[in-house]
């Protein structure tokens, strides 16, 4: 399984900034993000994200490979809400018997909502890029995020791996036994077989689950999460990475509120 | 169907993140009441067995192929509070881990199939299975919670684009169709993998068994 426990692909000094300060900063650069109307806006706070994951450190192959992970949702909703848009016609397809027309309202409308996922992603990407997710679990226990979650989002994590594992397995003995899945779901011999793997995959992570219960309690496992002892103090650079993403973020937003009202009067 | 963010308004994503947040407190506190915090290792591999389902490439039909969203399977076999922590849970990791659905769009995500797609497949999963009795009734009840599961779902991401203001009343016949087909093909492995596993002689109960050393 991979990607799941990599090595953050980021430079060192962005992974001295303590997890909490990262993540609050660019949740909030998120949410002020996804609330611009303006479209020149965006645009800048999409560049200035990309320009701190450049500088960051964080190589511009692995953003487009995360990229792939979103872009069918995004590509549906660009092909489908401009046709669907009444407005004013600029450009029509003729299909046969029906006609489909793109609008200019519709084109718009389009935009925005794309322009917005786009620097989120890239929001997302900085952050997911310069902090392991050993390092996220542990700054949201500090954060008071709900213990039994954060416990959870980490056995998940570690068995995930095992879990594949054990599936690829199965799904190789499987290939080496001449199974070729058929065309379509009305091939009765394909669907019983990749039921019976799925359901034997549940069966050994059923009992997998047991033994690791029952190994953990023996081990003296409580329930409790350990902090894993290196928690440091907010530092310096902490305080002023935070400080400075938050205040460009609100520059940003006040600007945009501010256009809003003003745009009117320019006029 | 992960929605990213960017296409949800804050009065949307903040009441979906509101109502899946209860959704999810109430569940972990009725989970509590069979299972102990110690055994949350148990339920950590049963999330990372859902994950890996969802992984699972099927054909549908004409060269295309589907995947797992799970909700009816993690009903069926971890019963519904145990399988709304359990989605949570994947789709936080997906989120933070693999970027796929928003930040913002996670309250909106795991309400749509998590809370909603669990809750319609635990509706009418209990009562059809015991109102058919043997193999026909599991593999009716596992059809049919699967193929409801994935409608709600999709009717659910279709609402909310349609209250973010993005045109999508137009769309929404469209959507349903597209995963009415997807439904079956959900409908068509879950009942299978339901069926394997209760012929193998596992029982849902087992995971309600206590804690060892509770006493």
């Amino acid at each position: 399984m991979q990607g799941i426990e990599d090595k953050p692909s980021a430079g060192i000094w962005i992974r001295g900034v303590d997890a909490r300060v990262k993540m609050i900063a660019v949740v909030i650069f998120i949410i002020n993000a996804t609330t611009l109307q303006d479209k020149t806006l965006l645009l800048t706070t999409a560049f200035l994200l990309l320009g701190i994951s450049l500088i960051a450190g964080i190589s511009p192959v692995h953003l487009v490979k995360r990229l792939a992970v979103i872009l069918p949702f995004g590509g549906v909703m660009v092909s489908v809400i401009p046709f669907v848009t009444p407005g004013e016609p600029v450009w029509t397809l003729q299909l046969g018997a029906f006609k489909l027309a793109v609008t200019k309202e519709g084109w718009e409308a389009a935009i925005l909502p794309c322009l917005r996922m786009l620097t989120a992603f890239l929001g997302m990407a900085f952050l997911t890029s310069t902090t392991s997710l050993r390092e996220m679990t542990h700054a949201l226990n500090h954060l008071k995020f709900p213990k039994i979650l954060i416990l959870l989002i980490d056995f998940t994590v570690r068995y995930i791996a095992v879990v594949m594992d054990e599936l690829n397995r199965m799904q190789t003995a499987r290939k080496a036994r001449g199974f070729k899945p058929g065309r379509g779901l009305w091939d009765r011999h394909t669907v019983k077989t990749i039921g019976s793997t799925l359901a034997m995959l549940f069966l050994r992570s059923y009992e997998r689950a047991e033994r690791v219960y029952l190994a953990m309690l023996s081990r003296g496992y409580t329930g409790r999460y350990k902090c894993c002892g290196h928690c440091h103090r907010i530092k310096k650079l902490d305080l002023s990475f935070g400080a400075a993403m938050i205040t460009v973020s609100w520059a940003i937003k006040l600007v945009d509120m501010g256009g809003i009202q003003w745009s009117p009067l320019l006029k | 169907m992960h929605i990213p963010d960017g296409f949800l308004d804050a009065k949307t994503w903040v009441s979906a993140t509101v109502i899946s947040t209860g959704a999810l407190g109430y569940s972990i506190a009725k989970t509590r009441e069979q299972l102990s915090d110690r055994q949350v290792p148990r339920l950590g591999v049963m999330a990372a067995f859902i994950f890996a389902a969802q992984m699972v490439n099927f054909p549908i039909a004409g060269g295309t192929s589907g995947h797992l969203l799970g909700a009816a399977l993690a009903t069926a076999l971890l019963g519904p509070w145990s399988a709304v922590i359990v989605l949570a849970t994947v789709l936080m990791i997906q989120c933070f881990v693999f970027q796929d659905g928003g930040l913002t769009a996670l309250g909106a995500n795991i309400l749509n199939m998590g809370v909603v797609g669990v809750l319609v497949s635990a509706g009418l999963y209990g009562p059809l299975s015991r109102l058919v009795k043997g193999k026909t009734g599991v593999v009716l009840a596992s059809f049919a919670a699967s193929w409801a599961s994935v409608m709600a779902a999709a009717f659910m991401t279709g609402a909310e684009l349609a209250l973010s203001g993005i045109p999508f009343a137009v769309v929404l016949p469209a959507m349903l169709g597209v995963h009415a087909l997807i439904g079956i093909g959900e409908g068509v492995i879950t009942a299978a993998v339901v069926l394997a596993v209760l012929n193998a002689g596992f029982s849902p109960n087992w995971l309600r068994k206590g804690d060892v050393c509770s006493e």
